[in-house]
């Protein structure tokens, strides 16, 4: 998929296996399933940097880059 | 924030080979960066750390994460990281097994692991299966679920890893999943630091052996039934026995403070060395 | 040279005090008759010298514990007999595959299964060779003497070092239990880890050097960081199948040993310069053997006995040797045959087994009747 340059977050499809687990734990529900089966950022400007589709990748394929003009979130859990 | 994926390309050694050798959805992956963020928390470097690993999926961990590694006999883990540790007590040991090492195999060296109270952080992935061998039940296969060699449900009641070694006496026990994946890492970050014998339980989906043979849904759909079915340890304590159901305690289950084996060994030295120390 | 005091010592303690000189600073063990009195001495005497001890839970796990010291950089032992011996195979070859420096002592007791704990045997010949599945190397040395457990577990360690292979002491019962005034050497030769040739991004643990050179291992912890695994290997230590890699990984397993044979063999010999019958015993049974070789020059008879110290790799071109000169060869053995089977195999000549697996020694004088029947 096409990536602009101030979308926050970066998927290394080379690595990815298609599990689909970051599109399904994105809170903000930023990213969608292409039609090749890889993720790609379809609201990346809902993003907010929470980093759960970073931490819950299996294969480490899926970044999220901080852009300056948006707060860092940190996401609790339970 | 520990970013995984930049952390992870620190760590992972580069000759190996990538995408790494789980299936697409393993959650091994998943704890494998909880893993690392905890050692990058911890600030420790990488020659500070040994990761000793068993057999099986979670046993591959040791081959792609650049510390001294030694991937050792099924079951038998606990048994060459007590040598190292005894050896060097500088070292920080991190061993990785899975619900089938741990506990069947390597139920025993696991037992007197926690008994003796070695200063080594037991990382234990459950994904309730034997993976790499084509899904034979393990200790942790809940009953009547099937596998390849209880194709009519297993009649074995499971272990409660947890349970189990606490009542065998270690130091600091808790309970993440690859839902909780920031908590996972914040135990395994309280495993490492913590003098004595630790032990992480990591719930881990197996979405192939263990998730397509008991109609468990997607990967996703596993870590969601860790979401929904996980409660803080003091929430689950407030659940009458009778209601508890399929839900289970996440979070610190046991922070004990107790001398370790080396502490305890420091003191038989005093006495064989009477007065000429 | 200049020698220490006369001890009384039995075997198990001169062998545990042996290691303690070669500077073995770990021991796991688990406690089996009739090796416990290893682990009992080194019990008290390990913490005096800033060593440690522990008994582990089993005898998997106590093989376990002193590769993963060997790893860290100190020489390490476990002690164990019989059925502990059979739970040690699997880490055992770990050991062997790895490439791990450590010994490992077993005093032989009555098989098979829980056979016979308190009676001596030397039933684990062949175990102690391939008692591991696979192809693999080991070294295994056989004492005879109280003394020799102290000389030969330092032997041990030093060829353990040497070769990154683990080693096994393999004494039966009756050395083991012996007692015997000794005087032990005050001058011994000891083989440390040699420190690494190369920086840290150089190193590859288990490279194939020119002229057959091994690699040091060198300890966790000290900036090289490596794999070290039980599967088949490249030189890096991480696993491979390539069927190149496979097969050079393998082959150094089994040349680093079979290109040293003239290093590691130890044989002892007693008047076989002009005999027609040659004794080949080891262990408690050479003493008598010895007794009747004696016995036998008495009466007339040329009969001479070989011993081989280094049991494995087997000295099978003294063997060889030895059949040029001799017309046949009489193997008594507390077992039904081993080292007989291995003597057939090294010589044409004709040869007799002299077996005892009553749990009591073999006697001299069982030795001279197949000597008087084989008249010649």
């Amino acid at each position: 998929m096409k990536q602009k340059n101030d979308d926050p977050i970066h998927i290394f499809s080379r690595w990815c296996k298609r599990c689909g687990i970051c599109i399904a734990i994105c809170p903000k529900n930023v990213l969608e399933s292409g039609k090749d089966g890889y993720p790609y950022a379809a609201r990346p400007r809902d993003c907010i940097l929470c980093g759960l589709c970073d931490i819950h990748c299996p294969d480490y394929a899926i970044t999220v880059k901080k852009n300056p003009d948006i707060k860092e979130v940190e996401h609790e859990e339970t | 924030m520990i970013r995984t994926s930049e952390t992870m390309y620190k760590y992972l050694r580069p000759d190996k080979t990538f995408p790494h050798v789980w299936c697409p959805g393993c959650g091994i992956g998943i704890v494998m960066g909880a893993l690392v963020r905890a050692i990058e928390k911890t600030g420790f470097t990488k020659d500070e750390i040994v990761l000793v690993s068993g057999i099986g999926c979670s046993g591959r961990m040791s081959t792609y994460l650049d510390f001294n590694t030694l991937h050792t006999t099924h079951g038998r883990a606990l048994s060459f990281a007590t040598g190292i540790k005894l050896a060097n007590p500088e070292l920080n040991i991190i061993v990785v097994m899975g619900d089938g090492d741990a506990t069947a195999i390597g139920g025993n060296h696991l037992i007197h692991s926690c008994r003796r109270n070695i200063d080594l952080t037991a990382l234990i992935v459950n994904n309730n299966i034997y993976g790499m061998t084509g899904g034979q039940y393990s200790p942790t296969t809940p009953m009547e679920h099937k596998a390849s060699t209880a194709q009519y449900g297993s009649i074995e009641k499971p272990f409660d890893i947890c349970k189990l070694v606490e009542a065998c006496g270690a130091s600091f026990v808790a309970r993440s999943t690859t839902y909780h994946a920031k908590m996972l890492d914040a135990m395994l970050s309280r495993a490492i630091a913590k003098k004595g014998f630790s032990v992480v339980e990591a719930m881990s989906q197996c979405p192939v052996q263990y998730g397509r043979r008991n109609k468990k849904g997607s990967p996703v759909d596993m870590m969601m039934w860790y979401k929904d079915n996980s409660v803080s340890n003091p929430a689950f304590k407030k659940i009458p026995p009778g209601e508890v159901g399929e839900q289970f305690p996440v979070g610190i289950l046991v922070d004990i403070e107790q001398p370790d084996y080396l502490e305890r060994y420091s003191k038989i030295v005093k006495k064989a060395c009477g007065d000429k120390l | 040279m200049k020698r220490h005091k006369d001890l009384l010592l039995h075997g198990n303690e001169a062998c545990a005090m042996g290691a303690l000189a070669a500077g073995m600073r770990l021991f796991a063990g688990y406690p089996i008759t009739p090796s416990t009195e290893i682990a009992e001495f080194l019990s008290v005497e390990l913490p005096k010298v800033g060593g440690t001890f522990i008994q582990m839970e089993d005898e998997i796990s106590s093989m376990g514990a002193i590769i993963g010291a060997s790893l860290a950089g100190v020489k390490s032992m476990t002690a164990t007999s019989g059925p502990g011996f059979s739970l040690m195979q699997e880490n055992l070859g770990f050991a062997s595959m790895a490439e791990i420096p450590c010994v490992l002592v077993n005093v032989m007791r009555g098989g098979p299964s829980t056979g016979m704990p308190t009676r001596p045997s030397q039933g684990d010949v062949m175990q102690s060779r391939w008692g591991t599945h696979g192809p693999h190397p080991i070294i295994v040395l056989s004492p005879q003497s109280v003394l020799e457990c102290y000389t030969l577990t330092i032997h041990a360690f030093n060829l353990a070092e040497k070769y990154r292979s683990p080693v096994i002491m393999l004494m039966d019962g009756i050395v083991g239990h012996m007692w015997e005034n000794v005087q032990l050497p005050e001058k011994i030769e000891v083989i440390d880890r040699p420190e690494p040739s190369v920086p840290p991004d150089w190193y590859n643990p288990y490279d194939n050097l020119p002229g057959g050179e091994i690699v040091p291992l060198v300890p966790f912890g000290e900036g090289y960081r490596y794999h070290v695994t039980g599967m088949v290997h490249d030189k890096s230590g991480f696993p491979t199948l390539v069927h190149e890699e496979v097969e050079q990984c393998l082959d150094k397993l089994i040349y680093k040993i079979k290109n040293n044979l003239h290093d590691i063999i130890r044989i002892e010999d007693y008047m076989l310069e002009d005999a027609d019958i040659c004794i080949v015993a080891h262990g408690s049974v050479a003493r008598s053997a010895r007794e009747a070789v004696n016995i036998a020059r008495n009466e007339g008879l040329k009969v001479g006995l070989l011993r081989p110290i280094t049991l494995w790799p087997f000295p099978r071109f003294h063997l060889e040797n030895i059949s040029k000169r001799v017309k046949m060869f009489v193997v008594p053995e507390m077992n039904y045959g081993q080292v007989y089977g291995e003597v057939l195999k090294s010589c044409p000549k004709r040869a007799v087994r002299v077996t005892r697996v009553d749990g009591e020694l073999v006697t001299p004088a069982q030795i001279m009747e197949k000597i008087e029947g084989a008249a010649l």
